[in-house]
């Protein structure tokens, strides 16, 4: 297990009045399902990127203690 | 540049302040593609039209100013909303197409037809004080759908800080310069993440999907 520290973009901060979510997890998409269980993040529509680079839902990639999962809004405005 | 054809698909606040920036830039040729009228509520931000332009069409208002900019450029108005059944003839012959809409079903098919064309296209967007920022070289870079999955929940279009969509605007005609001159290094496999409320910017690098229905083609194939 990873502790693992989420840092939300700056509409999600708003969204669910917190900087960042730290949790245990093994892997990127365990986290993300617990960020979706605990705290109702809707996982279709958000961007998520481990240590800057972007990863999937599905992402089965092992997490250590230091690594950062972003988690973005997508913008539609023009 | 003035060799150079340039479409700009949508003529808010980020096309407004893109058309601006690549006529004093001197690009030969901009198609400007916008099917609405100026409304009040877009003088915010659509540096191009003013308060006599309400409720004319924004195209037409749009290529009188930039005239004065620039009237050796070429510009070719089209009111049309972008659809899955005129994309491919509204960026006939473009170098290069940038994002200037506000909805991810216009930007999705913009998308499409670009990287089936191999025409380059610079995505932005923007909400508030944050703003988005790539650009896609066909077939060389992740596509619009690699980053953004096609079942997306279509996010809030406004309210938009004027100087924001500016900014992204600037940036979009910026990416434009260096990709036609040939200058320094464009924004390939990275989204800008822009938050101006606490000036912070983030670069996050992005993969070609390999599940992509637009850009993988194996699995292009296997669909058709």
């Amino acid at each position: 297990m990873a502790n693992i520290n989420i840092e939300l973009g700056f509409i999600l901060q708003r969204r669910l009045k917190r900087k960042n979510i730290i949790l245990e997890a093994d892997t990127v998409s365990e986290a993300l399902r617990q960020c979706q269980d605990e705290f109702g993040l809707d996982l279709k529509s958000h961007l998520f990127f481990l240590n800057s680079q972007k990863v999937n839902i599905q992402d089965n990639r092992k997490l250590q203690d230091c690594d950062i999962l972003k988690v973005i809004s997508p913008l539609a405005g023009g | 540049m003035a060799g150079s054809h340039i479409v700009i698909a949508g003529l808010g606040g980020l096309g407004s302040a893109a058309a601006l920036y690549l006529a004093y830039a001197g690009v030969g040729k901009l198609t400007l593609i916008d099917h609405d009228n100026v409304q009040l509520s877009n003088l915010n931000r659509q540096i191009l039209y003013w308060e006599e332009d309400l409720d004319k069409n924004k195209t037409t208002s749009a290529i009188a100013k930039l005239v004065k900019i620039n009237s050796a450029a070429t510009y070719v108005g089209i009111n049309e909303k972008i659809s899955a059944y005129n994309v491919n003839d509204l960026i006939e012959g473009a170098d290069m197409v940038l994002d200037g809409l506000d909805s991810f079903s216009s930007r999705f098919i913009l998308n499409k037809a670009c990287y089936t064309k191999q025409i380059p296209f610079i995505h932005a967007a923007v909400w508030g004080m944050q703003a988005r920022l790539t650009t896609i070289i066909p077939p060389k870079t992740p596509c619009l759908e690699c980053l953004y999955p096609k079942e997306i929940e279509e996010p809030h279009s406004t309210p938009i800080i004027g100087a924001t969509a500016g900014l992204a605007g600037c940036l979009e005609a910026l990416e434009a310069i260096k990709f036609i001159g040939k200058l320094g290094k464009n924004l390939l496999g990275k989204l800008f993440v822009f938050n101006f409320e606490n000036l912070s910017v983030d670069i996050l690098k992005i993969k070609k999907n390999k599940y992509c229905h637009v850009c993988n083609r194996r699995y292009n194939n296997a669909d058709s």
